[in-house]
């Protein structure tokens, strides 16, 4: 059989006959077959080994194969692991991590967020690894951040805590607006404070607090509200997610107030950190952060931090009449 | 009728019903999948069943990138590649196959089960995966790690030669049984 003699090539032909052919491409070799006697006898060939092999059948499978599955089945927690998601670390095998909690913080003023990470390891080969993190969001009302997105904050992993965080971002952001607002109502619905950052503005507007600026001027300032999340992320790798960890923190410009493993014997090695992010990378973070693997459990929250922002407000200023 | 791919992500979801259907369904395949592969039938129910514990346990994991078939067949072919592997260093030997494991093949099948024996390996393996696993070439080429091509090449160079290989055997039976 040449290509001269037979337009179709003999594998084109097994393929014809196995369905892998287009269509077109169908029509053509059956077109040809119906006149050419050699490709019909190949196709007879084809046709005879496949109807030989039929008759190798194998005797049935033998029930052990469903009860030991079965069995398998019934002991796999994976129909409820929405309720105790925890139950799946004894059924997946390494090198996977869960991330427990989330917690960002972000500064009032709307620089920083900060992250507990934690991590465990494995206590039996077979096990998954564990990542906890939790982090706290303090994300800043937007009559107050101004350009703080783009302020040069975080000095990366092994920072401090949450306070002196928060200094430091107070201290990169430019003043707030001189002129005053008018006070408010609090808002109707407490969930506000749970809003993010850009939906949260509106409310900011609304209720505005007085303190004063460096010459002793009243100013309004709009509550400050700290952000919470937790989350609970699964991932396959730790040590990936661990560098991932590293590079988020980075990349949003954020810091570690506190970072560690725990990867004592027999007990799940675990990873528990706290970050900071500014807040305009809050949600971005939030999101690189979800990404490391498969989010198990995700809360978020608020609380009021107005007093804490104006505290640190108005401490440089003694120091600033002194000179 | 519900499509593997849905029932393995209702399973994933926590349908253990899903994974029984399945179960149901590839039982039997993927215990002959073993058992054309392995003399020793008791060791081809073994990593049947193993076979299904990895997509159990592996459940968590599993992303719907190819069809459920394909995914159970290349684990189960990653099981036979183990299970060559190991006999090459502990060869069991026939004998120790019990007699009552298996019914005897019909003379038909014990000619082609001999024919395709002799046949190179790389050519059985694609042949045992169309014509009894059902797989398509891009399967077998997915599963394989080789190109479609390859996959048409060798599948016909395996049929011709187990036509070759029938041929004669199948002449010697008929003068015996003459």
């Amino acid at each position: 059989m040449t290509a001269s003699t037979h337009p179709v090539e003999r594998e084109q032909l097994m393929a014809y006959l196995d369905g892998e052919l287009a269509a077109n491409e169908a029509a053509r070799v059956a077109a040809h077959l119906t006149e050419c006697a050699e490709c019909r006898q190949l196709e007879a060939d084809l046709r005879s080994v496949s109807t030989q092999m039929l008759t190798w059948n194998v005797e049935p499978a033998s029930p052990q194969i469903s009860e030991g599955v079965r069995a398998a089945l019934r002991a796999n927690p994976s129909h409820n692991s929405a309720k105790e998601p925890w139950n799946l670390l004894r059924f997946v095998s390494q090198n996977r991590i869960r991330v427990a909690r989330w917690t960002l913080a972000a500064a009032c003023v709307g620089v920083a967020a900060m992250i507990l990470v934690k991590v465990y390891s494995p206590a039996r080969k077979d096990e998954f690894k564990r990542l906890e993190l939790s982090a706290r969001i303090y994300p800043a009302p937007e009559s107050l951040t101004g350009s703080a997105s783009s302020a040069p904050v975080g000095r990366g992993a092994g920072g401090t805590g949450r306070g002196e965080g928060l200094d430091e971002y107070k201290r990169a952001l430019p003043r707030p607006m001189p002129q005053p607002v008018a006070p408010a109502p609090p808002p109707a619905h407490p969930a506000a404070q749970q809003r993010s950052s850009s939906s949260f503005g509106a409310f900011a507007k609304g209720r505005a607090y007085e303190t004063s600026n460096m010459n002793g001027n009243l100013v309004a300032q709009a509550p400050m509200i700290a952000r919470t999340a937790s989350l609970k992320i699964s991932a396959k790798d730790f040590q990936s997610a661990r560098a991932g960890v590293d590079r988020i923190i980075a990349t949003f410009h954020g810091f570690a107030a506190s970072m560690s493993i725990n990867n004592a014997v027999g007990e799940p090695q675990s990873l528990n950190a706290e970050l900071h992010f500014p807040a305009a990378q809050c949600d971005a973070a939030l999101s690189a952060l979800k990404a490391l693997g498969r989010v198990e459990q995700e809360q978020q929250g608020g609380e009021e931090v107005t007093a804490q922002v104006v505290d640190l407000d108005a401490r440089p200023k003694p120091v600033c009449r002194t000179f | 009728m519900t499509s593997d791919e849905q029932l393995i992500l209702e399973f994933q979801r926590g349908s253990q019903a899903a994974f029984a259907e399945l179960f149901d369904r590839y039982r039997q395949p993927v215990f002959g999948f073993f058992r054309r592969r392995l003399r020793d039938a008791a060791r081809a129910e073994e990593l049947a069943q193993e076979t299904f514990l990895v997509v159990l346990k592996g459940i968590e994991c599993y992303e719907p990138r190819a069809t459920f078939r394909t995914y159970l067949y290349s684990i189960a072919f990653k099981q036979a590649c183990g299970e060559y592997r190991r006999a090459k260093h502990d060869p069991v030997p026939i004998s120790t196959e019990p007699a009552a494991a298996r019914e005897p093949d019909s003379c038909d099948a014990l000619w082609v089960r001999r024919a395709v024996e002799k046949l190179d390996e790389q050519h059985r393996e694609v042949l045992l995966l169309r014509e009894y696993e059902q797989l398509s070439y891009d399967e077998i080429a997915e599963l394989l790690k080789i190109p479609v091509n390859t996959v048409r090449s060798r599948l016909f160079r395996a049929r011709m030669e187990l036509k070759s290989l029938l041929e004669p055997e199948s002449s010697e039976i008929k003068k015996v049984s003459l």
